[in-house]
């Protein structure tokens, strides 16, 4: 079972690019969300 | 003759500016970020099939997520009923669970229930993990499959995700621990946690006294959730 995690976690970081993407998006996402209650009170 | 523009020509407008953000908000947004997970998922089912990484990964997912674009759109529509349903179940659980917890808290037993809260917390993201994946199982299963009809794969993949439910539900519950583990140790020495800050007025006081810092002046109400805490 550990072995399983293991693998799949070891996959998971080979696919980096994709990681880095959808991290820059949810960062993105997130600062817009931030800035526009910000800018709503 | 203002009246009669307000009427004909802003009130549509509004009409449009509100349909296009909620399109945007519930749609188009989280089916934009589907794309991107589905492309993900191509990209790993490579990896692990072949065993060998693309150069460009965006454009190898973007590529075939392209060949199998009525299917994404189709799970997308799955996923997004997936989503609903859940929300509905971990409302209902969370209800169940306050009021448990409550009855607990008030019979001065709050140790027992900030371990329930944690434990019913490592339960409820481990089956929240684990049945939001069914669509990219199907997903990765379709892009295994070099078949002309995407329902037998997507069939199939349903099959394979119920057939490996013990790996998959270890994976979620070891995420899940390791998200929840520390509430549950928080939950249990909450008392010592709250001695060692200085008692339970002290600790209330610096909550104030941070809110009251973070909001101005204008927007604060003299009822709002700091001051009842």
């Amino acid at each position: 079972m550990r072995l399983y995690f293991r693998n799949a976690m070891k996959n998971m970081v080979k696919t980096y690019q994709f990681i880095f993407l959808r991290v820059a998006i949810g960062l993105a996402l997130a600062f817009g969300l931030i800035l526009s209650l910000v800018a709503s009170t | 003759m203002f009246l009669t523009f307000e009427l004909t020509v802003a009130k549509p407008a509004i009409v449009v500016l509100f349909v296009f953000l909620s399109l945007f908000s519930y749609i188009l947004g989280p089916y934009l970020l589907y794309l991107v997970e589905a492309g993900h998922v191509a990209v790993l089912t490579h990896v692990i099939l072949e065993d060998e990484i693309p150069t460009n990964q965006i454009r190898f997912g973007l590529t075939e997520v392209r060949t199998n674009f009525a299917s994404v759109t189709g799970l997308f529509v799955l996923d997004l009923a997936i989503r609903r349903v859940l929300r509905q179940l971990n409302a209902i659980i969370n209800r169940i669970v306050s009021s448990l917890t409550e009855s607990l808290s008030s019979g001065g037993r709050q140790q027992e229930a900030g371990v329930i809260q944690g434990v019913v917390g490592i339960v409820q993201l481990a089956l929240n993990i684990t049945i939001s994946y069914v669509d990219k199982a199907i997903l990765a299963n379709i892009y295994r499959s070099d078949a002309e009809n995407n329902w037998k794969p997507a069939k199939d993949g349903v099959l394979l995700y119920a057939m490996t439910w013990k790996p998959v539900l270890a994976s979620a519950l070891i995420i899940s621990t390791v998200f929840y583990g520390p509430l549950i140790v928080v939950g249990y020495f909450s008392e010592e946690i709250l001695d060692a800050l200085g008692g339970e007025e002290a600790v209330i006081a610096q909550i104030e006294r941070s809110c009251l810092a973070f909001r101005t002046s204008d927007s604060c109400l003299p009822s709002s959730s700091c001051s009842a805490y």
